[in-house]
């Protein structure tokens, strides 16, 4: 329930100036809460957190060094 | 000295408890390979729009924010109603479970057509997959995205059959609680890609 | 729950049901792990042959025997056929299949049918790959942009077959942690676990994470040729390095694939024949995680010419390095272990000795290559055939032909000859060095890889390297005839010949189908070699 009025309330702010951190933020809000209650992540042991977060690590380092590359290369005129 | 002493046991059979942990385990990990293969796509628009935030800015406008919304809000309601289901069947009750099986299709159906009209709506103006990069990543991400919402339904039809047929009880039902991970990640997936794709500015 | 009338099972070797169905439907991890074998070291023979060809028309300088874009095809082929259809599945598929329910204690794997599953996708990946040959892909096993965005060839339908073989990988990899986790016997904690099982561990927690992003990497590709769409096209914006970072993320990792389970293998043949403990057990367990943790960190050294900037391959550079650590540690514990050991050289061992001399020569040279300095001169060059092929066969491959002579008589009921074995041996030990070890001279001297034709300077270590390649197959063919002979000709084996202490050696040879009459209650760890014996067993 709260989840959907946190959406609806996401979109209306839609029409303002919005930062893609507070957007990312509040999704991330809302999937903690999936994997969490839905989920039932909170309830499970700690090898499957394990394996839950070891994932997004390993998409922050790709994400991570792969735009250091491509913005730290000289392009020669 | 021999590493083990033969002991009697309990037979060949898994043991229940094993097996439900096994599965949830199992598909936790499974779920895990899904966000990197999306993860892939996470990452190219991550670059993309770090190289072109002009193009991203100017083309989302043309993606309806209403229809977006409402596909957030129909596909987080049917992870509620996922949940629930596998609440009910926990507690045996099987017409409850099976009902909310059913509404949970229905808003992966609602989803689907949601999304059909959106994309009927892009091609009836001349924008395609490879119209540009923007617009490459918007359709790859929803389109892969969809697919999973596919995968999903079938997996949900199969429960909600089973569940008619009688085959969860409170005691074992690990299928619907398995597929209802299914389904929820194809939720995750989505509460990224809406604001992503739709809301930056 | 035990039966109190303890009728006693009649055993029934796993390998006694005929019949093509029983094979083709058989949730049973032992048959399973067979059908890898089979189809593996199919594709093991086709890409050799492909490979003799390359080493034949490279015996000239000219392009004399096959045409430049048909020595293209047979790089690819030959790449593409022994990373993603023999060694990437190889030993986990084959070996860890057959190996790790049995060494852990239990009756199969966690999700039996999905272990089926997993292999009937892998036959649906080779037949999508066999359709492509009617127009074979000529880019290189590593599929670069532009050019493969570009070609003529199909290069939709092989990688593919590729993505489909993907699928396979991860639910292998996915089957065997979960497997690991929850199934082991009672007495069975994590510091009893043979070494072969917790490299095992560490390989499918690499299939499992790196394999997606390859998925998507192909997917991508794939869409690019058909849709047109143009993330690795600079003239719609794209960028083809990324490509490349997204190969890389999965195929680095992917070579730890390769060689993990091959040192796992090692650990346990060493601590047999050398009727000693193995030193420095969680060393060697650990560095198995350490090894798979690291690999994730240092793909763009695939990349230090392809344009990235010079940050990154700083990075990248020195991250390389790290990995050496773990590796190094596995070494010299080995070599720890054989000290004052009273070393039998059975074949088996034979092949676990030459491993650790021939990958560590393949180890080193990595460093050369990991050197950004270095690498600028030597990339792209015959330095680098030479190091992989010194890791994936001086390593891998002595470590699958080590396995496979070593739980012979386990998995086949079978004794092979010994004698012929150990000639063998020695014709793919000389054989193996004298095709690759010219080749690093020949990469420093500047000769590029890839290449049908070459200038005359280069026409003598060539030669010499395609001699090789030739006792190298006579070696091969010998060493597969003994084993197969074995099969129909061989004594029947014992039960333990090797008096190994760990669990798969405690069944009958071949093992039932269920593996244990009684789950067994573990007490110790596997290499308690060199006690005195309390009662003979």
């Amino acid at each position: 329930m709260i989840l959907t009025a946190i959406t609806v309330y996401v979109s209306y702010i839609h029409f303002g100036v919005f930062n893609i951190v507070v957007a990312m933020g509040v999704a991330s809000i809302k999937a903690s809460l999936v994997a969490l209650f839905f989920m039932h992540l909170k309830f499970e042991d700690s090898i499957t957190w394990v394996f839950a977060l070891f994932p997004l690590s390993l998409l922050a380092l790709l994400i991570g060094m792969t735009i250091l590359d491509t913005f730290t290369r000289v392009v020669v005129p | 000295m021999e590493q083990a002493s033969v002991e009697h046991s309990h037979g060949h059979q898994m043991d229940p408890y094993v097996e439900y942990s096994s599965s949830k385990l199992g598909m936790w990990l499974f779920l895990g390979t899904e966000i990197l293969l999306f993860g892939g796509l996470f990452a190219a628009y991550a670059i993309f729009r770090a190289k072109y935030p002009e193009m991203f800015a100017e083309q989302h406008e043309e993606l309806n924010k209403q229809m977006g919304a409402i596909n957030t809000c129909i596909l987080i309601f049917s992870s509620l109603t996922m949940a629930m289901g596998v609440t009910a069947i926990k507690r045996g009750k099987q017409k409850l479970t099976a009902i909310l099986l059913l509404v949970t299709i229905i808003c992966g159906l609602g989803f689907g057509a949601v999304k059909y009209l959106e994309y009927s709506a892009k091609f009836s103006h001349h924008i395609y997959p490879d119209t540009s990069i923007f617009f490459s990543l918007y359709f790859l991400m929803t389109g892969l995205h969809m697919l999973h919402v596919f995968i999903g339904l079938l997996i949900l039809a199969t429960m909600f059959v089973l569940t008619l047929k009688g085959k969860f009880t409170a005691e074992y039902n690990t299928p619907v609680e398995v597929g209802g991970l299914y389904w929820h990640l194809v939720d995750l997936i989505w509460i990224y890609l809406f604001p992503l794709l739709y809301l930056i500015a | 729950m035990a039966n109190h009338t303890i009728a006693h099972n009649v055993y029934v070797p796993f390998l006694e049901k005929k019949g093509i169905l029983s094979w083709l439907l058989t949730t049973d991890h032992k048959r399973i792990g067979i059908m890898y074998l089979v189809s593996i070291s199919f594709f093991f023979v086709v890409a050799g042959i492909l490979a003799l060809l390359m080493r034949l028309e490279l015996l000239t300088p000219a392009s004399d025997i096959v045409s430049p874009h048909t020595y293209n095809v047979l790089f690819t082929l030959h790449g593409s056929l022994m990373v993603f259809f023999f060694i990437v599945p190889g030993l986990a598929a084959s070996f860890g299949n057959f190996l790790i329910p049995l060494m852990i204690g239990a009756p199969d794997v966690a999700f039996p049918k999905l272990n089926l599953g997993s292999y009937w996708i892998y036959l649906l990946g080779t037949l999508i790959m066999l359709i492509a040959l009617s127009k074979p892909a000529d880019t290189g096993w590593t599929f670069y942009t532009p050019y493969s965005t570009t070609t003529d060839t199909d290069v939709v339908l092989l990688t593919f077959g590729v993505f489909v073989l993907g699928f396979s990988s991860i639910l292998t990899g996915m089957n065997f942690i979960v497997t690991i986790h929850k199934m082991r016997a009672p007495g069975m904690t994590w510091h009893r676990l043979p070494l072969f099982i917790w490299a095992s561990y560490a390989t499918s927690i690499l299939q499992l994470l790196a394999t997606p992003v390859v998925g998507i990497t192909l997917l991508l590709l794939i869409t690019e040729r058909t849709f047109g769409v143009g993330f690795f096209d600079p003239a719609k914006g794209g960028d083809p390095i990324l490509f490349q970072n997204f190969f890389w993320f999965y195929s680095h990792p992917a070579v730890y694939i390769m060689i993990i389970p091959a040192m796992g293998v090692i650990s346990e043949i060493i601590p047999v024949f050398a009727r000693k403990p193995i030193f420095g057990y969680k060393a060697i367990a650990y560095s198995s995680l350490g090894i798979a943790f690291i690999s994730f960190l240092v793909w763009a050294h695939h990349m230090f010419t392809s344009g990235i900037s010079s940050l990154a391959a700083t990075i990248f550079s020195f991250l390389t390095f790290l990995v050496a650590i773990p590796t190094a540690i596995k070494v010299f514990n080995w070599v720890a272990t054989l000290y004052k050991g009273s070393i039998q050289l059975h074949s088996s061992m034979l092949y676990s000795l030459g491993f650790i001399f021939l990958f560590t020569i393949g180890g080193l040279t990595g460093l050369f290559l990991g050197a950004l300095a270095a690498d600028i001169h030597l990339h792209d060059t015959y330095f680098v055939v030479a190091h992989m092929h010194y890791v994936m066969i001086g390593g891998t491959v002595m470590g699958f032909l080590g396995a496979l002579h070593f739980w012979y008589p386990k998995w086949f009921g079978k004794m092979f000859n010994e004698t012929v074995a150990k000639i063998a041996w020695f014709l793919i030990f000389i054989g193996f060095n004298v095709t690759f070890f010219p080749q690093f001279f020949l990469g420093v001297e500047g000769m590029p890889r890839r290449y049908a034709t070459y200038p005359p300077q280069f026409e003598s270590l060539m030669s010499l390297s395609t001699y090789g390649s030739w006792i190298l197959a006579i070696g091969m063919f010998v060493m597969a005839a003994n084993l197969l002979v074995g099969l129909f000709r061989g004594e029947k084996a014992p039960q333990n010949p090797y008096n190994s202490l760990s669990l798969e050696w405690q069944v009958p040879s071949p093992p039932p189908h269920e593996n244990f009459e009684e789950i067994p209650h573990v007490t110790d760890w596997t290499y308690g070699y060199g006690k005195k014996k309390e009662s003979e067993a």
